[in-house]
C-alpha cells in the first residue's frame, strides 16, 4: 500500500508529460473532428458530434499518397533487405582477396552525410533518365540503406556458431541454400530490426521525392501532404478540420503497423540511432 | 568449406549490393567532390575555378549567417535534446509496474512513427496567428504575447526548437532507457541496504552507469543539429528573411533553388570535413574514456 502511495507523483508527472509529448497529435485530432462553425464557437470544446466526413474526404485525398509511399517503401525496404543479407553474408562468411579492404569501402559510407550527395546523385539520376519515374524513387533509397543494413546484418552473423556452417558444408550444401534454410531463420530479429529502420526512414523521406518527382502521380506522403496546402488553396480558403483530418488518414498506416509490432520498432528505432 | 576461398560466391552475392553502392553513393561522392572544383548550373555548362567556388563561400556573409544559426540551434537544442530524455528515461525506469512502463514508452516514442512532416505540418498550424498556440495564451489572459510566431526573426529559432518539447521521448529516450536496464539490480540492492537516497542513488550509481549513453547522445545530438534541415525546409524554407538557414539548408538552395551546383557541392565538401572531424573527436573522446 506504502509503495502504490509513492508512487503517485511518480505517475501523475510521467501521464502529464505523456499528454505534452502528444499534445500536438491530440490537437490535430480534436481540430480534425470538427468543421469550421463547431471550430468557430467552440474551438476547446469536445467535437460535437464528431465529423466523420472530415476522415472520409481526408483519407480520399492522401489515398494516392499513402499507395505510393506503399509502394514506393515497400519496395526500398525490400531490396535493400535482399541486397545486404547477400552482402553481408559475403563479409561474414566467405573469405575472398580484397575483403577488408572492400568492407571498409563499405563502412566509410556511413560517413558520408545525405546532404553533400544529394546534388550529384541527382546529376546522376537524371542522366539516367530516371527523372520523375518510380525507379528514380526506389533505387537511390535501396542504396542509401545498404551500408548500415550490411553493417548490422554482417554483426549478427558473425555471432552465429560456425558449426552450423561447417556440418552444411560437409552435407556439400551450396552457400544459397546454407543462406536460405540455416542463416535466414536464425536471423529473423535482426531481419525485422533493419526493415523497420528502412521503413521508417524511407517513409519519412521528404527530400528525394521533392526532387526527383515532378508529376502529382508519384507524390509520396510527405511530399503530397505538403503540396496539400496549395492544392486546397488552404491559404485562402482555410479549413482547418479537413486539413487536419488529411494529416490523420495519412499518419495511421504506419501508426497501426507501430500499435501492432510496438517490440520490433522500438528494437529497429534503438538500433537506428547508432547510425548517422 | 565455410571462410575458404570462393571469390565466385563473393563476387556473385556482392554484385548487386556494389552495382547500387557505385552507381548512387561511390559515384556521385566523387562527382560532389569534382563539383566543387566547377562553375556548373546543372543544365549543362561547367567550368573549372579550382577552388574558386570555395573562396566564393567564405566570403559570403550569407554563409557565416547561416553558421550563426546554426550555433544558436546547437546551444538551444543540445543540451535539451541530452537532458530531457536522460528525465524520461530516470521516469520511465521507476516505474515499477511492467505493462504501465511499457505505455509511457509506448506514448513516449510514438511521436518518432508519425512521419516528420506531419509534426511539422501540425505545428505550422498551432503557431499560426490564429493558431492554438495563440488560444491557449489569449485563455490564460496573456494576449499581450500573442505573435505569428514563425513569422516574426526573433521568436522562430525557439519555436522550431519548442516543437520537441517536452524533449523527454523520442529516440534518444530508448538508448537511455536500455542504459537504465543494463545496471545490475544488485547495485539498487546494494543501495537500498545503505539506506541511500534517490538523488544520493542517482548521482553515485545510475549516472555513472548510463555515462556511456550520454557520451552517445551528445554526439548524435551535435550531428543531428548539423545535418538536419529537412523540418526547416518545409516549416519556413529558411525565412523568414534568412532567419533560420541553416547551412544544409544554404546548400540546398544553392543546388536546387539558384542553380549554383558547384558551389552547392563545395558547401557539400565542407559539412563533410565537419562530419569527419566530428568522428575522429568522437572516436578520441570515447576511446580516452573508456
Amino acid at each position: 500500500m506504502k509503495s502504490v502511495i509513492r508512487a503517485i507523483p511518480l505517475h501523475l508527472t510521467l501521464v502529464i508529460l505523456s499528454i505534452l509529448t502528444l499534445f500536438p497529435f491530440l490537437m490535430m485530432a480534436l481540430i480534425a473532428s470538427k468543421d469550421r462553425v463547431q471550430l468557430y464557437t467552440g474551438f476547446w470544446s469536445l467535437p460535437n458530434p464528431v465529423r466523420w466526413e472530415n476522415f472520409i474526404e481526408g483519407a480520399r485525398l492522401t489515398a494516392p499518397f499513402v499507395l505510393n509511399s506503399v509502394i514506393v517503401s515497400g519496395a526500398v525496404t525490400l531490396a535493400c533487405l535482399a541486397v545486404s543479407i547477400l552482402a553481408a553474408y559475403v563479409f561474414s562468411r566467405v573469405r575472398f582477396p580484397g575483403r577488408t579492404l572492400i568492407w571498409s569501402l563499405v563502412i566509410g559510407l556511413l560517413l558520408v552525410p545525405g546532404i553533400l550527395v544529394l546534388v550529384p546523385l541527382f546529376l546522376t539520376v537524371r542522366s539516367m533518365g530516371l527523372f520523375n519515374s518510380y525507379a528514380g524513387l526506389v533505387l537511390p533509397q535501396v542504396a542509401a540503406g545498404i551500408p548500415f543494413a550490411t553493417f548490422l546484418f554482417k554483426n549478427f552473423f558473425d555471432q552465429l556458431p560456425d558449426d552450423l556452417f561447417g556440418a552444411a558444408a560437409i552435407d556439400g550444401a551450396s552457400d544459397l541454400t546454407i543462406l536460405r534454410h540455416i542463416v535466414l531463420p536464425l536471423s529473423m530479429p535482426i531481419v525485422s530490426t533493419v526493415a523497420v529502420l528502412i521503413l521508417l526512414s524511407s517513409w519519412n523521406n521528404y527530400v528525394w521525392p521533392l526532387v526527383i518527382t515532378r508529376d502529382e502521380e508519384l507524390r509520396t506522403i510527405p511530399l503530397g501532404l505538403v503540396f496539400l496546402y496549395t492544392d486546397l488553396n488552404l491559404s485562402n480558403f482555410p479549413n482547418p478540420g479537413l486539413e487536419m483530418a488529411a494529416y490523420t488518414m495519412a499518419s495511421l498506416p504506419i501508426l497501426v503497423l507501430f500499435f501492432l509490432a510496438t517490440r520490433t520498432f522500438i528494437q529497429g528505432i534503438s538500433n537506428g540511432a547508432i547510425k548517422d | 568449406m565455410s571462410n575458404h576461398n570462393r571469390p565466385w560466391t563473393a563476387l556473385l552475392f556482392l554484385s548487386p549490393a556494389a552495382a547500387l553502392l557505385i552507381l548512387f553513393a561511390y559515384w556521385p561522392f566523387l562527382n560532389a567532390i569534382r563539383l566543387a572544383l566547377y562553375r556548373s548550373d546543372g543544365l549543362g555548362t561547367e567550368e573549372f575555378t579550382g577552388l574558386g567556388n570555395f573562396q566564393l563561400i567564405l566570403t559570403d556573409s550569407l554563409f557565416w549567417h547561416t553558421f550563426g544559426v546554426l550555433a544558436v540551434f546547437a546551444i538551444l537544442l543540445i543540451p535539451v535534446s541530452v537532458i530531457g530524455p536522460l528525465i524520461g528515461a530516470r521516469l520511465v525506469h521507476g516505474v515499477r509496474n511492467a505493462r504501465a512502463a511499457s505505455i509511457y514508452r509506448f506514448l513516449f516514442v510514438l511521436p518518432v512513427v508519425v512521419p516528420m512532416v506531419v509534426s511539422v505540418l501540425i505545428w505550422r498550424n498551432l503557431y499560426a496567428a490564429d493558431g492554438v498556440i495563440n488560444r491557449l495564451l489569449e485563455t490564460v489572459g496573456l494576449e499581450t504575447l500573442t505573435r505569428a510566431w514563425l513569422g516574426d526573426p526573433s521568436t522562430v529559432l525557439p519555436a522550431i526548437v519548442f516543437m520537441a518539447f517536452p524533449f523527454v521521448g523520442g529516440v534518444n529516450f530508448l538508448i537511455y532507457l536500455a542504459g537504465f536496464n543494463n545496471i545490475p539490480t544488485s547495485l539498487y540492492e546494494a543501495a537500498e541496504l545503505d539506506g541511500a537516497s534517490l538523488r544520493h542513488v542517482f548521482i553515485k550509481i545510475e549516472l555513472p552507469m548510463i555515462l556511456p549513453q550520454v557520451r552517445i547522445i551528445l554526439m548524435l545530438a551535435i550531428i543531428a543539429v548539423v545535418h538536419s534541415y529537412e523540418h526547416i525546409l518545409v516549416l519556413t524554407g529558411g525565412g523568414p528573411g534568412n532567419a533560420t538557414l541553416v547551412p544544409a539548408l544554404y546548400l540546398f538552395r544553392h543546388g536546387f533553388e539558384w542553380g549554383n551546383l558547384g558551389l552547392a557541392s563545395a558547401v557539400g565538401c565542407l559539412l563533410f570535413l565537419m562530419a569527419v572531424g566530428l568522428s575522429i573527436l568522437n572516436l578520441k573522446y570515447v576511446r580516452t574514456a573508456e
